[in-house]
């Protein structure tokens, strides 16, 4: 109940200020996007800050205000208390409180106060809270947000809106919350600015039944929990759905999480996203760039190589600008099946995603496990780099299994779309599932889209795990038998052959023949009747 | 040129708007089809969408279901052509009227609702509503502006002797069509009797399973066959001939007779009306005999329902056929004609061959999985026996058709003429 409460509470913070932006013709602006995700943070760091100090100074926790029992402490004393909190939180000084702003919000410029806080902020936290791009800029926490307010005079009474929203309600009890909360609470966060609004890098949202089965095949059950300093690694993590969900499962604080993407906004959801789940520390591990081009992670002169990848990277994209570059002798080991061809009529059909599995493949570790979101028509390509990358996973026996998930499962693309599991210490047989025909179709504004039922999902995980073969469902098979049938990992190629037949009597035979002879001389009269009729009609007719 | 007085339709006819159901209550699978423009022809008449059918699972108004026989018209033009298109509903109590479609009724002293279907198929009706339609996109036509449409009409007396002409074609058609279901079913039955049930002649001439005869365990096909039957994979006894890439521009109104994906029914049947005549360049080799089999490799509908399925080319053509790419023709030495048609049209193989087919919206079909399928060779004596039976079927089917051939080409070449008088029935 109480979930909900703050659930409710919390998306109307988002919508209100998504109001205050719309008022002041930001609505639809490619900045707005900024503002509410940067605003939200602020609010976010802010209650934390407060939260833990509350845990750590009792003296704090009993104020009637705990902003002004905190400015009232020595610097001292202050330093000692924001240290026992750890990167837990960001490190705010009684100036960064909203309640500080709040205070002088009558202050001329106001706007420059509010920006200036918000920016000094971001630089006492910059050794933990920035990202990097590939060529080692770094991307702070905020922006100076009123300048997106392009008429200046407006500039004050647009940060008096929002810092008089902020004060309204505190986050303090939410970060009691587990997960899924948060998972919620950031999706109706970026619903907006997460759609495919034309151009060339789409973020497509990977759906949750998708990342939570990808979660469950990789790390099973008894393994949760278990597993101890992992690297996990995404390289193309748009904001982060599928690591979250991998960490979660690993459990936040045994793994370190590694990604690249080569968009600007992505990488700055992905830093919320990480900040939302407590996984500040892996904060520096974020890089924002072109991983084909320029791959970041690193062991010395080498790639760097992880325990877990997940990835459901772009399946097709012009990357005729930079396709040759990628063709160097240095990248030959790790584009191993080939880089596609430029298409001269259809330069935004290039299979990219070729490129971002063979990288994939490239940076596992000996032993392991990757799950990577690929079309279906990979797992049954007759040639070219599909099958050449299929064939690599089964002759060096890497593989886990494939699951075929149903058609429309993303909303917003008609291409059908498997996972394929890697697992470089599966010896043993692999699992195929044909999933397409579960979920129930529903309308998604102009799409159709499947839904996999709570069932569904554990039914795959399950079948997947315990390595089952179900009637047109799934087979456990070995690597040779995939190897004879063109490398194929289309489970119903697999499915035994069903012959479904009542048996008849001869008696019945005899009926049914002469039941169509009977039909046929009864037919064959009235078509001579018809005959002579028509050769009737057609005497009486006259050309005039 | 018309010899009869024209008149406009105002009065003589009436049109009722369809009823607006609701797409949430759309549904795969229910007891009532909601019609939509995809139910007519473009010439006219009723289509029937077997597996394409969409059913409604919402409360249906009651004056808004069909009767056998309500002639219903098209008044948007969902595909090019369908404006004005008539169909005369074949069932009652299963088809919905929808919006967009109207329902016919007539003042009977004046017209005559089957000389309406008919007239509605004519040059002069389509003309006068597609000018008058409207909208960028989509063309819509109206109910008014439907009766304001001007034809040349006889009195109802002659208004009947056209329909008596016309209508003793449509029925021969449909009896035809009748006498090849027929055809096709008894051949079927006898398959299955003999290769699915086992119950082919033995030495006696009795049927071998239920007479006792020996049954063994195949490991490789997980089932029981006849003693002394082998397993192969097809591949062993087959070839394939593919079909030729055509573009838009190599299709025209004459030319080669050209076999396609829409030569073949959902149940794989063949399907006259799907004939295209190919005007490209092509080997003489590339040509099709009659009695040859061919299977679609390529298929657009929902569940992939074509893919895979076959026919045996009919002997109705003046020209001997091509094929397009999407088709592909098999041979065997080993298996006849018949027997792979029964084969590939049975509901276990389809969907063995289904999982052999990839493709976003059009799929393909990897003719690997055609070689790789599993099965057992009967003995060549039974095999030669079964098309021995076939033969005269597949004889009287191709009678049947190419009588229909001639039938539709006199009937629509009849129709204009009746139509305005230029020919008089006695």
């Amino acid at each position: 109940m109480v979930e909900l409460e703050f659930q409710q509470k919390t998306k109307e913070l988002i919508d209100s200020l998504k109001g205050i932006c719309a008022n002041y013709g930001l609505g639809n602006d490619g900045n707005e996007f900024k503002i509410i995700t940067q605003v939200f943070l602020y609010k976010f760091l802010n209650d934390k800050f407060a939260y833990e100090a509350k845990k750590r100074d009792e003296a704090i926790a009993n104020a009637e205000k705990w902003e002004e029992a905190l400015a009232a402490m020595s610097e001292e004393n202050l330093e000692m208390l924001q240290l026992r909190m750890g990167v837990n939180s960001a490190k705010l000084k009684p100036s960064h409180f909203i309640a500080s702003l709040f205070s002088q919000q009558n202050a001329p410029d106001f706007a420059k106060l509010f920006d200036d806080t918000l920016m000094d902020i971001a630089i006492s936290n910059n050794d933990v809270y920035a990202i990097k791009t590939d060529g080692g800029a770094k991307v702070v926490l905020f922006d100076r947000l009123s300048q997106y307010i392009a008429d200046e005079s407006k500039r004050d009474a647009f940060c008096r809106a929002i810092i008089n929203k902020l004060v309204e309600f505190s986050f303090e009890r939410i970060f009691n919350q587990k997960y899924d909360f948060y998972a919620t609470i950031f999706e109706y966060l970026i619903k907006d600015y997460n759609s495919n609004s034309g151009g060339k890098y789409a973020e497509y949202y990977t759906p949750h039944a998708v990342a939570r089965i990808m979660a469950a095949i990789l790390v099973p059950q008894e393994q949760q929990g278990k597993i101890k300093n992992v690297t996990c690694y995404d390289p193309s993590a748009g904001s982060g759905t599928l690591l979250m969900n991998v960490a979660h499962a690993i459990g936040e604080k045994r793994c370190t999480i590694f990604t690249q993407d080569i968009s600007q906004k992505s990488s700055n959801l992905l830093r919320l996203n990480l900040i939302l789940n407590t996984l500040v520390h892996s904060i520096p591990n974020v890089i924002q760039g072109n991983t084909l081009l320029h791959p970041y992670h690193k062991d010395g002169k080498e790639l760097k190589r992880f325990d877990y990848i997940v990835s459901n990277p772009p399946f097709k994209m012009d990357f005729s600008d930079f396709r040759d570059e990628l063709d160097s002798k240095e990248n030959k080991a790790r584009f191993f099946a080939g880089i596609p061809k430029i298409k001269a009529k259809a330069k935004d059909k290039m299979e990219i995603y070729q490129l971002f599995l063979q990288h994939i493949i490239h940076s596992l570790k000996p032993g392991g496990k990757a799950a990577v979101v690929v079309p279906t028509g990979f797992i049954t390509a007759q040639s070219g780099i599909d099958k050449k990358i299929r064939q690599k996973l089964v002759d060096e026996k890497m593989l886990a299994g494939v699951v075929s998930m149903p058609s429309n499962i993303f909303a917003t693309t008609g291409t059908n779309v498997s996972i394929l599991f890697i697992d470089d210490s599966n010896k043993g047989d692999v699992v195929l599932i044909d999933a397409s025909g579960l979920g129930q179709k529903v309308k998604d504004g102009k799409n159709q889209k499947t839904v996999l039922r709570a069932e569904e999902e554990q039914r795959i995980i399950d079948v997947f795990n315990g390595k089952r073969a179900e009637e047109d469902f799934s087979v456990a098979i070995g690597y040779d038998e995939i190897a004879g049938k063109n490398y194929s990992l289309s489970a119903g190629q697999y499915f035994d052959v069903k012959i479904e037949y009542v048996d008849i009597t001869p008696e019945q035979f005899a009926e049914k023949m002469q039941g169509f002879s009977s039909n046929l001389d009864s037919l064959f009269s009235q078509s001579r009747e018809l005959e002579v009729e028509i050769k009737k009609q057609l005497a009486g007719l006259i050309h005039e | 040129m018309s010899k009869w007085p024209v008149k406009q339709l105002r009065g003589k006819i009436f049109i009722k708007h369809g009823f607006p159901f609701k797409s949430e209550f759309f549904s795969d699978e229910g007891e009532y089809i909601v019609l939509t423009p995809g139910n007519f022809y473009e010439e006219g008449g009723f289509k029937r969408q077997g597996g394409k059918e969409k059913f409604y699972i919402g409360e249906v108004p009651e004056d808004y279901l069909h009767r056998e026989g309500d002639l219903i018209v098209a008044m948007t033009e969902q595909a090019a052509g369908l404006l004005g298109s008539c169909a005369i509903v074949p069932a009652s109590g299963v088809y919905l009227h929808n919006q967009r479609l109207g329902l016919i009724t007539v003042n009977e002293k004046e017209v005559v609702k089957e000389f309406i279907y008919h007239l509605f198929k004519t040059k002069t009706v389509r003309d006068q509503i597609r000018l008058t339609s409207s909208g960028s996109k989509v063309k819509h036509t109206s109910p008014e502006r439907i009766c304001d449409v001007k034809v040349p009409l006889p009195s109802t007396d002659e208004q009947k002797k056209i329909v008596n002409v016309l209508s003793a074609l449509d029925e021969k058609i449909e009896l035809n069509n009748r006498i090849n279901a027929e055809l096709e079913a008894m051949a079927k039955t006898l398959y299955d009797y003999w290769f699915v049930q086992f119950d082919f002649p033995d030495a006696d001439g009795k049927p071998y399973k239920t007479s006792g005869g020996k049954m063994v365990y195949n490991p490789t096909l997980k089932r029981e066959i006849p003693e002394g039957w082998a397993d192969c994979q097809l591949g062993g006894h087959i070839t394939f001939r593919r079909g030729i890439s055509y573009k838009s521009g190599d299709i025209q109104d004459d030319g080669v007779p050209f076999i396609n994906l829409n030569s073949f029914s959902l149940s794989g049947e063949f399907k006259l009306e799907g004939t295209k005549y190919y005007n490209g360049k092509f080997k003489p080799e590339s040509k099709l005999d009659a009695g040859e089999l061919v299977i679609a490799i390529t298929d657009v509908t929902r569940n992939a329902d074509i893919i895979g399925k076959a026919f045996v080319i009919p002997d109705i053509f003046d020209e001997t056929p091509l094929i397009s790419c999407d088709v592909a023709c098999l041979s065997s030495k080993t298996f006849g004609t018949a027997y792979l048609e029964q084969l590939f049209n049975s509901e276990s193989y389809h969907k063995y061959i289904k999982h052999y087919a990839s493709g976003t919206l059009v799929l393909h079909l990897d003719l690997n999985g055609v070689k790789w399928f599993k099965t057992y060779q009967p003995p060549n004596k039974l095999l030669e026996k079964y098309e021995q039976h076939c033969k005269s079927l597949f004889k009287q089917r191709d009678i049947v058709l190419k009588e229909n051939k001639y039938l539709e080409a006199l009937r629509d070449w009849l129709l204009p003429m009746l139509m305005n008088g230029q020919v008089m029935v006695k």
